[in-house]
């Protein structure tokens, strides 16, 4: 392995794949899915292979903004296109250049940040901002556990809040109503 | 570690992650999806970036970060109002926050 950096962001990458890929997958499946019906095995590998976190960011605002657009497909064929290799090729200017930026400078305390600002953007419902809460805290307390596991069960207590926040808004709107 | 277990891992990772994007994309779309799973799982998004966040800006070292790490705190609280007034502009969240990491310290020196 070639350094302290690479391995500290391979593990990185291994600790949040799993979870942020499952959520990246959703978004633009919910996205897309109308529009991917049309499409060949292959043509869905594709679009599959070369999802990163950004374009999934832009997709899920994109949908938000403009929901039905007939062009979707062109406008995640164009995100691809720019954020795929600038993804790659960053990548690969960190795994050099993690050995020679001071770690004082904390620039790894950018990659939460930048969630911050996705985080932000997604919450759109007092259930969603429940379940970012929960599963939130979540992971805090639940760090210790083994293989990672803190995350996956944080993200499932966040979403059971979520749905117990749903049924909270649903009793109150209509408990006001009548 | 060494160079065949390395690459191991990262075909490893580049199948799994495939996978993981692909089940959704490729498998799921044909099908409607059932009302409660499409609903639960719009709730997964923000609860999987909130935990990535928290985790990432409270964990140091395994630990919970003390006071002694009060600048985390504040470029994360910064960071969250830069997002909120932007509409979460990732550029400037993230401008915001390392501009408050390293500068509140410097400041109150």
């Amino acid at each position: 392995m070639r350094s302290a950096a690479a391995r500290a962001a391979t593990k990185k990458a291994c600790r949040r794949g799993a979870g942020v890929g499952a959520a990246q997958a959703d978004g633009v499946h919910r996205a897309l899915s109308p529009k991917v019906r049309q499409f060949s095995t292959g043509q869905r590998m594709l679009i599959a292979a070369f999802l990163v976190d950004n374009s999934f960011a832009f997709m899920q605002k994109r949908e938000l903004d403009r929901p039905n657009d007939p062009h979707l497909i062109a406008y995640y064929a164009g995100l691809t296109a720019v954020f795929w290799p600038s993804w790659l090729l960053f990548c690969v200017i960190g795994i050099f250049a993690g050995n020679i930026v001071p770690a004082s400078w904390q620039l790894e305390f950018a990659i939460p940040l930048s969630f911050i600002a996705i985080l932000v953007g997604s919450v759109r419902s007092v259930p969603m901002a429940a379940a970012a809460v929960v599963g939130g805290f979540a992971s805090v307390l639940l760090f210790s556990l083994p293989l990672k596991l803190g995350l996956v069960v944080a993200c499932l207590a966040g979403l059971l809040a979520g749905v117990f926040a749903e049924k909270g808004v649903h009793w109150w709107t209509s408990h006001k109503a009548g | 570690v060494d160079v065949t277990q390395s690459w191991i891992v990262v075909l490893g990772l580049a199948v799994g992650t495939f996978l993981i994007r692909y089940s959704f994309i490729g498998l799921l779309a044909d099908r409607d999806m059932p009302h409660w799973l499409e609903r639960a799982l719009k709730l997964m998004v923000p609860a999987i970036f909130a935990a990535i966040v928290l985790g990432g800006v409270v964990m140091v070292g395994g630990q919970v970060a003390d006071l002694s790490h009060w600048p985390r705190y504040a470029a994360a609280a910064a960071a969250f109002v830069a997002a909120m007034a932007s509409r979460g502009s990732m550029l400037l969240t993230v401008i915001v926050g390392m501009t408050a990491l390293h500068g509140l310290p410097w400041l109150l020196r």
